[in-house]
């Protein structure tokens, strides 16, 4: 437990340390760009949906960003932990940087008397960033690229703008702005195959990699 | 030795998964987003409804902002543009008291009175609108008015000086119509104002899909261990920069124009059925002046960072510019220029408009051209100074002054 715990900090040190600053300075420009008082409830879930979901772009994606160097995944790969253990526990970091950025700023629009149930609009957030960030991770895995691996997702979420509620049925991201919330149970589980798919995926190739 | 270098960058993007994801991209949005598109039909005299203009009356000015005033008020949701981006905002009880005293003082009724006829109005909707300014109220003071009411709500909402013409919407007669039909027909030649609606369209993605090239083409490098050997080759940095560069900006060009040729063959067509006389190049100039410098300023600014940092600084930077761009003008009027990278221009016709937004959509799009070459000159520079030993470093240049301090 002590090791996993070791690497946990290592990883959020080096790996998450960037891109919690981004989430955090994103959290600090919103009431500048932004309603955040006095907010009903479409219009916080507008803020969860189509701002606070970017987040799980930006804390799921650097979840294979230290593997991409050769030298540096064949130095976790001769260490004690497996791959997969070391995914895992910066999936669950990503997890718990989420929840906390996420309730954090929730909390704050509460106390700008906003009306909203605290916790549909954080699994609202949960679940769109899980399913944005777990299209990122799977992209990464199949093509080691993390510009496609970031554009993915950020396009899937333009086309959600853009004519998606149209064509993208249970997987439109925006549904609580419109009422519905019935949708966030199907992106979530996507979210949850997508990411499992993804390490799976990664530690398969690496296997194929290192047996070759 | 350029023109082979710059061949074997656009072989490099005509293997590349990205830029087959980027045509793919490119194609669904313009499949979704232009095919929707309908051409103005020919007013004719009798009819119901001709659209909506703008007026010029003062008396129209006041009493449209009274509108807007009353329905914002009703939704408690006063919509602003502090930094030229949408911002609703909500009132709290003491900001709303200010703003009835106000409404009070522009209707000349008791609050009580014009609060039951306003719930009455919205609650039975075959009632006419029977709300105006008293007419103790001259222009100046209804602008002083209007001046406590932004004082209250914030800077940049519908009753700033600027913005109260755009409250003064009237119905369009039939002779403006007809006007407007003619404009459609003999200067904008049909397909002038399609290629307008295509350039918005596409600027939406242009806005951040080159960016994803400028990084992955920097990274491809640090990934294959690639720059030790690149460094020491004789070739020039101003040749091997700008033949990357060039590559991605003419690769990713080439799909857009693929592309207008769909939407000028359409607006083609319905030009001739309409009997106007088409312009062929249309789609070329818009293409070149509306959304090349989208796509250079784009590409060059992320290869430039990616270069500066080696990381994917420029997908996060490139990104935020996208969404203050695009996103938070998403409710705003369809049509805004200023100096936002993402110009809009989201309506068939409006000839007058388009004329009246010209000259600062040149300076736009000058400005972001420059910009755009910028970027591919300190890209150049700081190329350089990696091969004369900012590698040692990691290839991140940023660690030499880190090491000088």
């Amino acid at each position: 437990m002590e090791r996993y715990l070791k690497i946990s900090i290592i990883n959020l040190k080096i790996t998450f340390l960037p891109h919690i600053l981004v989430i955090l300075f994103m959290c600090f420009i919103a009431p500048f760009i932004m309603g955040v008082q006095n907010l009903q409830p479409d219009q916080v879930a507008k803020i969860v949906e189509s701002y606070l979901s970017l987040f799980g772009i930006i804390l799921f994606l650097p979840v294979f960003i230290p593997d991409m160097n050769n030298n540096i995944r064949d130095l976790i790969a001769s260490k004690k932990e497996s791959m997969i253990t070391h995914h895992c526990i910066r999936v669950m970091e990503a997890l718990i940087l989420l929840f906390l950025v996420g309730m954090l700023f929730l909390f704050y629009l509460k106390s700008g008397d906003c009306r909203f149930l605290i916790e549909k609009m954080s699994y609202s957030l949960i679940a769109n960033s899980i399913f944005l960030g777990g299209m990122g991770m799977l992209v990464f895995a199949i093509s080691n690229q993390v510009a496609f691996a970031y554009m993915i997702p950020i396009t899937y979420y333009i086309i959600c703008y853009g004519s998606g509620k149209k064509y993208l049925g249970n997987f439109y991201l925006f549904t609580m702005q419109y009422g519905s919330f019935q949708e966030k149970y199907y992106i979530f589980v996507l979210g949850l195959i997508m990411i499992t798919t993804a390490i799976i995926v990664r530690d398969v190739k690496f296997n194929l990699r290192k047996y070759k | 030795m350029f023109m082979s270098l710059f061949l074997k960058e656009c072989k490099i993007w005509c293997k590349s998964i990205l830029f087959y994801a980027y045509i793919i991209i490119l194609f669904f949005f313009y499949v979704t987003q232009m095919r929707s598109e309908s051409a103005i039909k020919r007013p004719r005299p009798g009819e119901k409804e001709y659209g909506i203009t703008y007026s010029e009356n003062n008396s129209d000015i006041m009493n449209g902002t009274l509108k807007v005033l009353l329905n914002e008020y009703y939704n408690n949701k006063f919509v602003t543009y502090p930094m030229g981006f949408y911002k609703p905002v909500i009132l709290s009880a003491n900001e709303i008291k200010q703003v009835e005293k106000n409404i009070s003082k522009l209707t000349g009724i008791t609050e009580k009175d014009w609060k039951e006829k306003l719930d009455h109005y919205y609650e039975s909707k075959n009632i006419k609108w029977s709300f105006y300014i008293t007419k103790d109220i001259g222009y100046n003071e209804f602008l002083s008015i209007m001046s406590d009411l932004e004082k209250v709500i914030g800077k940049g909402s519908k009753y700033s000086a600027k913005a109260l013409k755009g409250n003064a919407k009237i119905a369009k007669t039939y002779e403006q119509a007809l006007k407007e039909y003619d404009e459609f027909l003999k200067k904008d030649k049909v397909t002038r104002a399609y290629a307008r609606v295509f350039s918005d369209y596409m600027g939406i993605v242009l806005a951040i899909l080159p960016a994803f090239f400028g990084v992955a083409r920097v990274l491809q490098d640090k990934r294959s261990n690639a720059s030790a050997v690149i460094y020491s080759k004789k070739c020039s940095s101003i040749i091997i920069v700008l033949s990357r560069c060039l590559a991605i900006i003419v690769m990713l060009f080439i799909p857009v124009l693929i592309l207008s040729c769909f939407s000028l063959v359409e607006s083609l067509y319905i030009a001739k059925t309409m009997g106007a006389a088409p312009d062929y190049f249309v789609y070329l100039k818009f293409c070149i002046g509306w959304l090349l410098p989208i796509l250079m300023f784009v590409s060059m600014l992320s290869y430039f960072i990616t270069e500066l940092t080696n990381s994917i600084l420029a997908l996060l930077i490139n990104s935020g510019i996208w969404f203050v761009s695009v996103f938070l003008g998403f409710d705003s009027p369809l049509i805004s220029v200023g100096w936002n990278l993402v110009p809009r221009f989201n309506i068939i016709g409006m000839h007058g408009m388009f004329q009246e937004i010209f000259p600062q959509l040149v300076k736009n799009r000058i400005l972001y051209s420059i910009l755009g070459v910028f970027m591919i000159l300190i890209s150049i520079l700081i190329y350089s100074i990696k091969r004369e030993g900012g590698h040692k470093f990691y290839g991140k240049i940023s660690q030499n002054f880190n090491n000088q301090s």
